[in-house]
């Protein structure tokens, strides 16, 4: 057993760490405030290659696979959440999606991009009507000569606005069911027919960017399938898979800024003549918030080194999603209620953390799914399937 | 043009914190970083390069090498490595642990004999653990270089260096004339700006030269993470240099100030706040200020 990083995966830290504080804290509020993650910040993250982090070198990409990656998501969301939902919907499911079950083609074609920072990516599943439920999706496409014409709604899709890449869901053939009948399909932005709406006003994450999209008979080259027809929904599965891992990194990194911010808070503020940190009620929950981030921190990680070394993750995974975003959700509250009044001032940041957090919870499969996801995995290893 | 920059590599000022009470001073983990002022030194290097972004091999031609080098245990690679992902062409380790000033400077001046063409040394003026200060100077001393300290930004230019004679005396008859013209020499020279309270200072010399940089002089660049990665999973591309390569004997590498002991600074007393009118305040403090005559 060996729990240390790798040498580069320490400098990348300490590259990402430095960065964060200085480009992404500084602006974290204006990012909330603005709603706008600014151009030339994203611009800086491209040329340091933050965009293309877990791909191999040959698309364009740092090969710094997966552990990497979640570090990456850990310190970006330390300081600035918008930023690095940002980077995580481009890398962990868009661009993911397509390097994990795209042509070789495909990945030529839009991974270099991609991990370059020149094009913006998003993942194309939620529809009106098709949450939690994501078997039930209705967008449809057609087969007419070389092309697939897509036609329907996606909803809440985070860079929805300003992807120019989308890897898209759609029905191919409604009577054989998402195992057979869903396909996934990449689209570009300036396709006749396809159009993104206006951003979600949310209640957090505000710099990051979400939209509905529509699709009118959105012409879609037969090379542009992702994957193999009728196998959509297996890739788009396998790749939340990825995304839930990094997910908990990101959640990660919001739970450990609450606690520094705790700690910090606690040692200077005095009530009954001494620092709040001699109160037991604090220690309580200094002690507790600790303890889960170290909890949280050992699954992310090992997970991460499962992906790294190629063995199954799909419950652990599920489990870095879950277990985060409750953690960074209880963390973030417990730190703001040691601020006292002060934790919900707009001049801190612990308000804004606890807006953005919610929504951990529940994108990428809301926890309860997740409980799904993890039971049916543990019933199926005790020879019961619970799920058709 | 060949520079070469010296990296300090010390104890993160993060990782450990100072008790007064039990006079202790606790490492919380072990972690190390270049030291700030050194980074400092380093950009300015780069910028006389004209390594840009990530263009870096592309751009840098054999005319414009860096090479930097540090001393201690192989850890110290940790910073050269990451020197060699912002564009750094050489990296080397001198094998040598706890060194004084005297000594470190006396091997960097080796170091720049055994690597050679090396026309510019660029350095942090201090490295904020030891406080030590000095080493830039010593070793433009110990390799009879010009020296400029506390420089905020560096450039080279060619500079026209009148000679010692009637030239530099000002006649102009001379100056025109053939003789006078064979008496002009042009050189690389590297002018510094160095910030005083109020205004700034344009200084240059003619290479060689030692220059040092404070800390927060230039901002530093970050590596790319691609080229960051590479530079820690190659092999091989950190050399390392012995006492014996460098020549160096026993004797000088003898400290030649030695640490006897280590205190802490004494507890600073609260302040107090006088009382009273105008007047009575006035010979208070008149008081005060007396015990201190």
């Amino acid at each position: 057993m060996d729990f240390t990083f790798k040498p580069e995966h320490r400098a990348l830290r300490r590259m990402f760490r430095e960065f964060a504080e200085e480009e992404l804290r500084p602006r974290a509020k204006e990012v909330d405030r603005t709603g706008q993650v600014l151009p030339e910040v994203l611009k800086m993250m491209a040329e340091l290659g933050m965009f293309g982090l877990p791909f191999p070198q040959e698309y364009g990409g740092v090969g710094a696979g997966d552990t990497g990656y979640c570090i990456l998501l850990e310190e970006l969301n330390r300081a600035c959440a918008s930023t690095a939902t940002i980077v995580g919907a481009h890398i962990g499911i868009a661009a993911m999606s397509i390097y994990l079950d795209g042509s070789e083609d495909l990945k030529r074609r839009y991974l270099p991009d991609l991990a370059a920072g020149r094009k913006i990516g998003a993942f194309a599943l939620t529809e009106p009507n098709a949450g939690s439920d994501a078997a039930g999706i209705q967008l449809r496409a057609t087969l007419e000569g070389d092309s697939y014409f897509l036609d329907g709604q996606k909803m809440w899709i985070t860079n929805g606005p300003i992807a120019d890449v989308y890897a898209v869901l759609a029905v191919t053939d409604a009577s054989l069911g998402p195992r057979g009948g869903h396909t996934c399909f990449v689209v570009e932005r300036g396709w006749e027919g396809f159009s993104s709406a206006r951003p979600e006003r949310k209640m957090g994450l505000h710099g990051s960017p979400t939209s509905a999209l529509s699709f009118d008979e959105v012409r879609v080259p037969k090379e542009n399938v992702l994957g193999q027809v009728g196998m959509g929904f297996v890739t788009f599965m396998k790749t939340l898979d990825i995304g839930r891992v990094s997910l908990g990194a990101a959640t990660l990194g919001g739970a450990q800024a609450a606690l520094e911010a705790a700690v910090r808070w606690a040692r200077i503020r005095k009530q009954f003549g001494r620092p709040l940190a001699h109160l037991q009620a604090v220690e309580f929950m200094i002690a507790d918030m600790a303890t889960e981030i170290e909890a949280l921190r050992s699954l992310v990680y090992r997970t991460a080194w499962l992906v790294d070394t190629g063995q199954p993750f799909t419950r652990e995974a599920g489990m870095c999603k879950l277990y985060g975003s409750e953690v960074a959700s209880r963390c973030i509250d417990r730190a703001l209620q040691i601020h006292g009044a002060l934790g919900l001032s707009r001049d801190f940041h612990l308000e804004r953390g606890w807006r953005d957090s919610r929504i951990t919870e529940i994108f990428e499969g809301t926890n309860e799914i997740q409980r799904i996801v993890i039971a049916g995995n543990i019933f199926q290893e005790a020879g019961v399937r619970i799920r058709p | 043009m060949k520079t070469l920059v010296f990296l300090r590599s010390i104890l993160n000022p993060d990782a450990f914190i100072v008790n007064r009470r039990t006079q202790q001073v606790f490492v919380n983990r072990e972690e190390y970083i270049t030291n700030p002022a050194d980074r400092c030194a380093l950009e300015a290097a780069l910028k006389i390069a004209g390594v840009n972004g990530y263009e870096t091999d592309k751009r840098m031609g054999a005319s414009s090498e860096i090479v930097a080098v540090s001393a201690g245990p192989v850890r110290v690679e940790t910073g050269l490595r990451e020197a060699l992902a912002l564009g750094v062409r050489r990296a080397s380790r001198i094998d040598l642990d706890d060194l004084d000033e005297a000594a470190l400077a006396r091997t960097l001046a080796r170091v720049v004999h055994l690597l050679g063409g090396i026309d510019l040394v660029l350095l942090g003026d201090a490295a904020p653990d030891t406080g030590g200060d000095q080493v830039g100077l010593r070793l433009a001393e110990e390799l009879g270089w010009r020296f400029i300290g506390n420089a905020c930004s560096v450039r080279t230019e060619m500079v026209t260096f009148p000679q010692p004679g009637r030239l530099a005396q000002g006649d102009d008859e001379f100056a025109s004339s053939d003789a006078g013209l064979a008496a002009i020499s042009r050189a690389e020279a590297v002018v510094a700006v160095k910030y005083l309270q109020g205004g700034w200072t344009e200084v240059e010399t003619q290479l060689p030269a030692v220059v040092t940089l404070p800390a927060g002089a230039i901002k530093p660049r970050l590596p790319g993470a691609a080229r960051l990665i590479n530079a820690f999973k190659a092999k091989g591309n950190v050399t390392v240099l012995s006492a014996a390569e460098l020549g160096l004997t026993r004797e000088e590498l003898e400290p030649s100030v030695k640490v006897t002991g280590r205190v802490f600074p004494p507890e600073r007393e609260p302040g107090r706040r006088l009382k009273g009118s105008v007047e009575e305040i006035a010979a208070t403090l008149a008081t005060i200020l007396q015990r201190f005559r």
